[in-house]
């Protein structure tokens, strides 16, 4: 079978889609707006033509790609390309305002190409044991992981602790907005029709970081038509490939990102946003200079590359194994297996092995690859950040505008980023952290269907006594628990080791 | 001596009334659909006194310390703002094409910028982009005006 595999990776077609798969997965993912979703739905008519395991490379290989794109824009100009990138650009955007922008970005690429080849070895190797474990989550679980990600808010709100609860609560009542899954009652809609849908967390996430950026960046008018760096030169500081010394002292942060996410990619409806966040939180737990996340801290930019583009692979092994998407981009991708008759499920692997093994080979190759090309590129991207505010302000308005149209082609996803990007400019005004309520949005959904369903479970019966029955959620409990008090005993020993000093 | 009264009171007071509001609204919802919300509305509303009482004390001890919101700077920002609403709204009626360049090119002209080639190529450029991505590759559907 190795033969087989060499052979089919060897071939013309599949170099090509290799090629248009990094290279359009990049652009995809650097625009705000588009999505990696997005990108594979498109190239699915594309690949009709084509042979099964061309397909699937590209289209897999593009997943990865536009993921890690997004990081490019969420560095330099604090706009994620997608959800995932969010984590990134809180400290991404702050070594570009220190020049480091070629540092940030050489960091972000490296850490994405770990955390996509470790997913993929981890595909190869173990899919089936993993896939078990998904089995295994069922509505209490889910409901257990979406609280256990919303102490991430904690760690996010660093010195506005209440603030950033808040904010997070908040964007827990957002994700309400629209019609309610189990009664289909229109629930805080104002009688107005669009709103039943709810409120798209893409939409307002692009409001929230890009428009209220911008609005920030329009109050130095007097410099508006400067460029930010005189010299130019200043924008190339840093190595743009990590130092060795670096890449040791992120190699335990990569691993543990890149775990997290493939386990969060594993679960289905759990995508590479919360798997960036909760290992970004859990690299802050672990970092001795928690004091420069949000700063500019390279253990943050690494931790959120590497557990999203982690999840990409993670993602992939319920739907090879089981046939269930772990995200909504996979759900893309079983349409394309379908489309070139193959059956996810156990029998994959035995009916059409070669195929599988050599998609899953070329996703391998692809995200070193995708590593590479990265680099090569990335001190001509880092010039845009080199742009004067009063040429980039509109450009991004421009962009986030076309950007949370497309998504459903409805301006009143266009009126709903307007009203999120003034709000987010409030916040930053009031020193209310915005990422927080976009956290909110995000695992609303998951943790009141969870709670729902939990409750439904229950029968009458108090809520924790279904959780003690269960293992998992037993040890997630306990996670939650300790997520909560960890930063109070830390606080409490650091003031205690001043004391005696 | 008037003392001004803390930021964080206004916003606590804010999210308090908020809160009322959101509240009452459920309560012409069916029981399922209004437990989780009321569950969170609950919490807002006690984060919401919380900030109040601190921003009392604050305001009382007149501690800004560094969080203290500035709006001197944020004229231009307000101005920008109404730009862009002007642009969204000019896409409905004018068309997008029309109203992205004009906004572009407006924009240039609120920051004095006054290299014309520059601005030119700017405007032509993402236009080109926008067509060609958005438009042709990705299938866009533009919104429909009056006028295009």
């Amino acid at each position: 079978m190795i033969q087989e595999i060499i052979v089919n990776l060897c071939t013309l077609e599949v170099a090509v889609a290799m090629i248009v798969a990094i290279l359009g997965g990049m652009l995809i993912g650097a625009l705000p707006g588009l999505s990696a979703t997005m990108g594979v739905a498109l190239l699915i008519p594309l690949t009709y033509s084509m042979t099964p395991s061309a397909a699937l490379i590209m289209l897999t290989v593009l997943y990865t790609s536009a993921i890690y794109g997004g990081s490019f824009t969420a560095i330099l100009i604090h706009t994620p390309g997608t959800a995932s990138s969010a984590a990134t650009a809180m400290d991404g955007y702050q070594l570009t305002l220190k020049g480091q922008g070629l540092r940030a970005l050489g960091i972000a690429t490296v850490s994405s190409m770990f955390g996509g080849t470790v997913s993929a070895v981890m595909l190869m190797f173990i899919a089936p044991q993993l896939a078990k474990l998904s089995l295994m989550f069922g509505p209490p679980e889910y409901f257990l992981i979406s609280l256990f990600g919303l102490t991430v808010i904690g760690s996010l709100a660093s010195g506005n602790m209440l603030k950033g609860l808040m904010a997070g609560v908040l964007g827990l009542i957002i994700s309400t907005c629209g019609t309610h899954i189990y009664t289909g009652y229109y629930r805080f809609t104002f009688n107005i029709t669009l709103l039943q849908d709810g409120i798209r967390s893409v939409v307002a996430m692009i409001g929230l970081f890009s428009l209220s950026q911008v609005l920030i960046q329009v109050e130095d008018y007097v410099h508006a038509t400067k460029k930010r760096f005189e010299n130019s030169d200043l924008l190339l500081k840093g190595r743009r490939l990590p130092s060795w010394d670096e890449i040791k002292f992120l190699f335990p942060n990569m691993i543990r990102s890149s775990i997290i996410g493939v386990l969060v990619g594993i679960l289905p409806g759990a995508g590479g946003d919360i798997g960036s966040w909760v290992s970004y939180n859990e690299a802050k737990r672990f970092s001795k200079n928690k004091e420069e996340f949000g700063k500019g801290s390279i253990e943050g930019i690494c931790a959120s590359e590497a557990a999203n583009n982690a999840v990409t692979g993670g993602a992939l092994i319920p739907l090879l194994t089981l046939g269930v998407p772990g995200s909504s981009t996979t759900a893309v991708v079983l349409g394309a297996l379908l489309i070139h008759g193959l059956t996810p499920g156990h029998t994959l692997f035995a009916t059409n092995g070669t195929i599988v093994y050599t998609m899953m080979a070329a996703f391998l190759i692809g995200n070193i690859l995708m590593g590479f090309v990265g680099l090569l590129i990335s001190k001509r991207i880092v010039r845009m950040c080199n742009i004067p505010t009063c040429i980039l302000s509109p450009v991004i308005v421009v962009l986030a505008t076309i950007g949370a149209y497309s998504i459903a082609m409805n301006i009143f996803d266009v009126c709903v980023m307007l009203f999120f990007g003034f709000l987010g400019y409030l916040m930053k005004k009031t020193k209310i952290p915005a990422a927080p309520l976009v956290l909110g949005m995000l695992l609303g959904e998951t943790a009141e269907l969870g709670y729902t369903q939990s409750i439904t479970i229950a029968k009458g019966r108090p809520l924790f006594e279904v959780f003690i029955g269960r293992p998992i959620c037993i040890i997630l409990m306990i996670m939650i628990i300790l997520a909560i008090v960890s930063p109070f005993i830390a606080d409490y020993y650091t003031k205690r080791r001043a004391w005696k000093k | 001596m008037t003392k001004s009264v803390h930021t964080d009171t206004w916003i606590g007071a804010f999210v308090i009334v908020l809160s009322v509001f959101l509240f009452v609204q459920t309560f012409d919802m069916p029981e399922l659909a209004a437990t989780f919300p009321q569950l969170m509305i609950g919490v807002l509303g006690a984060f919401g006194c919380l900030l109040f009482l601190l921003g009392i004390r604050k305001t009382i001890k007149a501690d800004c310390n560094g969080d203290c919101a500035d709006f001197s700077k944020a004229k231009y920002s307000i101005i920008f703002y109404l730009l862009i609403l002007t642009y969204v709204i000019g896409i409905c009626y004018v068309g997008y094409f029309v109203s992205t360049a004009a906004f572009i090119a407006g924009s240039m002209f609120f920051f004095k910028y006054k290299n014309y080639i520059s601005l030119c190529l700017t405007v032509c450029g993402m236009l080109m982009f926008i067509y060609f991505l958005f438009v042709r590759q990705l299938g866009v559907i533009l919104p429909e005006t009056l006028l295009f």
